[in-house]
Formats: structure tokens, sequence, C-alpha cells
């Protein structure tokens, strides 16, 4: 039976495509976009790393291609999407699990910084 | 107008990435190449059209990204090939001896290697002991416990003092039975080996035999030799009487009377030698060309003296003691050659008071040690062709007790016998290696395919686990060269031991300390590195073989496929 747990923790490029796929499968150029976004900038993933890090993923079976889609946006392109597997859900469950507990250890022991929240802003 | 330029701007963008993905590993640009592109193009539309981005400040992230990227993925394929190899070798090498289906043939396969290798290698070490011991008997070679033998080689034209120094430290070596081997060469040395009758002032007179002139019997000087003026020299106490021919005293300025000063031994005082006659050569006692002497023996004495005719000093020829072999004596010879041609040393072949000095040459090349320590402390006559000629001639080799059979022929015919004994060795050797590696090849191909196909299994997984064809024969040449590798290894050793055991039961007691030298080891003899050679090229025919066994069996066969396809 194959397990996560080797896996975890996730290096932050994996974390951060499981993340972008999490919700739907994504082709290339989109999980780029939606890491840049869900990090809010932070990371920018440039092609070689996104790719690198799908085939390790996809060796490791954290996903999975969804097979060849045509790019609505050029109808003469067809585009490779890849979506989570079960062990990908799974690890990347275990490493929010994981990441809550820091978040709850963390508050527990009021290490949190205090945010203030104003609307509009 | 600015659309065009987009177009042109992206299509050169992308060929520029196009190039950066030739740089990834073949598999990954393989796999993802084209996704990468169009990402690329993707994100280049956005970046740059769409967001504004600076081109520059674009092109370095995607440099600085795809250069980390290559890196990492070169790093991963080569760690992959390595441990992909290593997996194959564990599992198909190693395998062989593990399960029961490749076992036997396997252990088939190795002794037949092993049995090739000593076949081959063997008979050379075994040859080369008893050709060199058989040379004992030739007097060529000298045995001793832990070494064997040695030629002291003095190739000799003119004599300087290093060289005199060097070889008398050998002759010093040889005589303390450090036996190794000894090689001299020097354009400028050369020994008279033709004693000049100096008697030390004050000693008393000798007993002198007949008068000879250069070897010749004083009875055939009146017809050879024709006395220009002065006289024949007799012998006398502390005087070195000489004659020259016209030649020579022409070269030298040598007027009759005059003396060649010869430097004093230490303790000694200088003898003195004297031009008391001067003649012409008329018959062929002297020839200018000495073909005259023994043209059975066309050693190198005799090619030497062909092309460099020579004109003699005549000397009453009674063996000297100290003075006839004293290298200091010889040395004095080169001194006395820059008096006479001032600053300005003469070229060795135009030298004219050696040409009055030179009276025979010595090749001391093939003494052995026995020989060559006892001529130099004058215990016994300069065995070469040159004295042998001259001592046969009576009454000379009666008083010396000479045996002509002992000759140099001897030593030259021995060496002929030796080269030839050496060469058909060697070619009966490579010829039977041509044989075994003929056999071999004929027992390796079937049992190493049928090996190959006892793996199939083995192989088959492999290849599902994604292993290419060309790695999965990679492995298997990799198996073939340990099996090589093991039999040159096992091979070599039992050829060894095989040698020795061979020689020892051949040989007589007194040769035997021979073997241990040149049975040290495969690798030390020279015959034994021409075995080595013979199983090392062996060795590789029989990979060869094997791995062209092993790849046919490994090639699917196209039939089954089109039978199952048409099933």
């Amino acid at each position: 039976m194959e397990t996560e747990k080797p896996l975890i923790p996730l290096t932050p490029a994996v974390f951060y495509i499981l993340l972008a796929l999490a919700s739907s499968e994504k082709h290339g150029y989109e999980i780029m976009k939606q890491v840049k976004q869900d990090s809010q900038g932070q990371v920018k993933m440039g092609t070689g790393t996104l790719y690198g890090s799908l085939k390790r993923m996809l060796a490791d079976g954290l996903i999975e291609e969804a097979g060849e889609k045509p790019d609505p946006t050029r109808a003469d392109e067809r585009r490779r999407y890849y979506r989570l597997t079960r062990l990908g859900r799974r690890a990347f469950a275990s490493e929010l699990q994981r990441y809550a507990q820091v978040v709850s250890i963390a508050g527990q022991r009021r290490l949190l910084p205090t945010f203030s929240w104003e609307p509009g802003v | 107008m600015k659309q065009q330029q987009d177009v042109q701007r992206r299509a050169r963008a992308e060929r520029v990435y196009a190039r950066f993905l030739r740089l990834y590993p073949c598999a990954h640009r393989r796999a993802f190449g084209e996704p990468m592109l169009q990402a690329f193009r993707d994100h280049y539309g956005d970046a740059i059209e769409t967001e504004g981005e600076q081109t520059a400040r674009f092109w370095l992230r995607v440099v600085g990204d795809e250069g980390k990227s290559l890196l990492r993925e070169h790093i991963a394929a080569f760690a992959e090939r390595i441990w992909f190899m290593k997996m194959l070798f564990v599992t198909l090498t190693l395998g062989l001896w593990q399960r029961r289906q490749t076992r036997r043939l396997a252990l088939v396969t190795q002794l037949c290697l092993i049995a090739a290798v000593l076949l081959v290698w063997t008979p050379l070490l075994v040859g080369r002991v008893l050709l060199v011991t058989s040379q004992l008997g030739l007097g060529l070679v000298q045995s001793n416990s832990g070494s064997v033998s040695y030629y002291l080689s003095a190739e000799v034209e003119r004599p300087t003092n290093q060289f005199v120094s060097a070889f008398m430290q050998a002759t010093a070596d040889i005589a303390a039975d450090d036996l190794h081997a000894y090689h001299f060469s020097s354009s400028r040395v050369e020994i008279s080996t033709l004693a000049l009758a100096l008697t030390p002032v004050g000693a008393s007179a000798a007993p002198t035999p007949a008068f000879l002139l250069d070897g010749a019997p004083a009875a055939r000087l009146a017809t050879d030799l024709r006395v220009v003026e002065g006289r024949l020299p007799v012998p006398a106490v502390g005087v070195l009487e000489v004659v020259v021919t016209l030649a020579t005293a022409d070269q030298l300025h040598l007027a009759l009377g005059a003396a060649l000063p010869i430097t004093a031994l230490a303790g000694q005082q200088a003898p003195l030698v004297r031009v008391v006659g001067i003649v012409q050569t008329v018959g062929t006692v002297f020839p200018t060309k000495r073909t005259a002497f023994d043209p059975a023996n066309q050693d190198n004495v005799w090619n030497y003296a062909q092309s460099h005719p020579l004109d003699y000093v005549l000397t009453s020829d009674e063996a000297i003691g100290t003075y006839a072999y004293d290298w200091a004596q010889i040395a004095s010879v080169q001194q006395f050659f820059s008096q006479s041609s001032g600053n300005t040393p003469l070229p060795p072949s135009e030298n004219p008071l050696w040409q009055a000095w030179w009276v025979g040459t010595t090749e001391y090349a093939r003494m052995d040690a026995q020989d060559l320590t006892a001529f130099l402390s004058h215990a016994v006559p300069d065995p070469t062709m040159r004295l042998n000629q001259l001592l046969g001639v009576p009454p000379l080799a009666q008083q010396t007790g000479f045996v002509s059979a002992d000759t140099s022929t001897g030593f030259y015919q021995g060496n002929i016998d030796y080269t030839d004994q050496v060469f058909q060795a060697l070619l009966s050797v490579w010829l039977f290696a041509a044989i075994v590696a003929g056999l071999l090849v004929g027992v390796l191909g079937p049992v190493t395919g049928r090996l190959a196909e006892r793996q199939q299994s083995l192989i088959a997984a492999q290849r599902d686990r994604g292993a290419s064809r060309g790695r999965v024969v990679g492995a298997l040449a990799v198996q073939a060269l340990t099996l090589a590798g093991l039999a040159l290894f096992a091979g070599g050793l039992l050829a060894m031991l095989v040698a020795r055991a061979v020689v020892a039961a051949l040989l007589p007691g007194p040769a035997r300390p021979v073997v241990d030298t040149l049975v040290g080891g495969p690798f030390d003899a020279g015959l034994g590195m021409t075995g080595g050679i013979a199983a090392v090229l062996l060795s590789l025919a029989a990979v060869l073989v094997m791995l062209c066994a092993m790849r046919r069996a490994t090639t699917p066969e196209p039939t089954s496929d089109h039978q199952s396809a048409s099933g």
C-alpha cells in the first residue's frame, strides 16, 4: 500500500503545486499562475522548476496526467493537464494537518503575531 | 506594424528557449520539452505583452531558473544512471551465482576462460625459462640465486674517463655478485685489446715471445711489409719500440725516433714509446679493409672494420700486465689527442692517434660475468674474434694455452641460435594462442547464449522497470568483463604456479635458481609479458563472443510478435 509518510514534509514547490491542483486539474502554465497567486507573489516558479517538480511528483505518484485537452484559447494547441492522485490528496491533507498543528501549538504558546483587521484595506 | 514586431520577438524568444531546452538530459527533454515550451510561450505572452515586464528582467529570471533546473536534472539523471547500472550489475552479474538455473553455466564459462588463459600463458613462461637456461651451456647466461643473466655491454669506440669509471664500477659490481643488466654506450670509447709490450722501468726483462706484427708471424713480415725507413721493433726494457705505417706517420707528423707521450701510472714511471720504423703494407696481413679476417664470422668487428679502414701501429705483442688494461693509460690517449690536435678535438673516425692505437676491438657485450671478470683481471685472454684470430696464430696461442674452439665464434653462434629460438618460440606460442582462442570462441558462443537465455526472466523484469535494451546489454557487458577479469587473474596466477612446477621438474638442479627470478610473477618476465598480452587479447575476444551471444539472446524475435499479432 502506498503511503504519504515518507513524502512529508513537502517542499514549498511541491506544496504549492498540490495546492494549485487541489481544486481542479490544470496545465503547466495555469499551475505557475496559480502558485504565484496562492503565494501572493512570494513563490515565482519558473518553467524549469515547475516541470522538474512535476516530474518528481509524477514519479512519486502524487499527481498524474489527466490526458491532453485542447487549449480553449487556441484551437490548434493541445495541453497536458495534471491532477492529484489519491496519494497526492492524502499527502496534501497530511501536510495541511501538520501546518495546522504547528499553528495551533504556536497559538497556544502565544507565538503568533497579532493581526489588525481593517476592512477595506 | 507593432503586432508584427511582437510576433517576431516572440518567435525569437521561443527559439532561444528551445535552445535552452536542448541542454536538458535527453529523457527529461523527451518527456517535458513540448509542454515546457508551451508554458514558456504563455509566460512570455503574459509577462512581456500583457503585463509589460521588462525584457531583460524577464530573461534574467528565466536564465536563473533554467540554470538551477538544468543542474538539478543533470545530477538526477547521473544518479539515476549510476543507480540503474548498479542495480543491473547486482541483479545480472552477481545474480549469476545466486540462481540455480545460471550457476552451473556461469561456472562452465568461468572455467573455460581460466583454462584458456592458463593454456596461453603457461607455455610462454615455461618457454622463457627453458630458453634462457638453455643458454647456460653456451656461457651466455650467468645463473645465481635471485638473479639470472646480464650482458655487460660496452660499445666502445673511444675512451672517456666517465665511461672507464662506469665500466670499472660495473665490473666491481659483477665481481661482488651484484648482477644486473649493464649497458654502456659511448661513441668515444675504444679499448685496445692487444697488449703493448711495455715493461715498467726497473723491472727485470721478462721473456718475450717472438716478434709478431699485428698477430702475424715474423716470417711473413718479409713478404707483407716493406720497411720504408728505420727497423722493426725489438723487445726492450722500459721502452716500447713501434713501427708505424706511412699513412699514420704522415697524419701524426711522426718522424723516426719520435716519442709518443704516455701518462705515467700512479707510482710508476711513464713508459716510453718510440717510433723505430716506418713501413708500408703490401700483402694481406694488414688489409686496409679487414675482409681478410675470418669472413665466416661477420660480426660487428668485421662490419666495423669494413667501413673503417685503418692503419696500424705495429708493436711487439707481449701482454704487459697492468699497463695493458689500465684504464688510466687508455684515458691518457685522449690527452695525447688533445695535445696533438690543439683545442679542437678531431672527429672520432678521423682521429689519427686512435688509429695508431687501434689494434683490435673488444666486444664485451656477449661476455658473461665470469669471463669478463677473468678477462679484466688478466686471468684469461680476450675471447673476442679479433684476438682469437691473433691468438689462433702460433706460437702465442700455444703460450697462452688458448683453445681455439672456445672462441667468440661460439658466443656469436650462441647468440644467433638464441635469437632464432626466441623467434621460433614466440611464433609457436602465438599460433598456439590462436588455436586456443578459436576453441574458446567455439565453446563460449553457445554456452553464453544459453546463459543469457536463462537470464531472460531477469532481463524482462529489468526491462519492465524501464531499463532500455542498451542498458541491459551494457550490464551484460559488465557481466562478461567480470568473468573475463576473474579468469585473467586466476589464470595468470595458475600459469605462474604451473610454470614454476614444470620448470623445476625439467631443469637440472644447478639451474633452478633461474626459476625464482624468471617465474617471479606472470607480469615480470619478458615472455611472461607476451603471454600476458596474449591472455588479455584472448579475454577480450571472449568478451566479444559472449556479448554477441548475449545480444542475440536478448533480441526480441520479430516472428513471434507477428504470430501473436496475427493470432
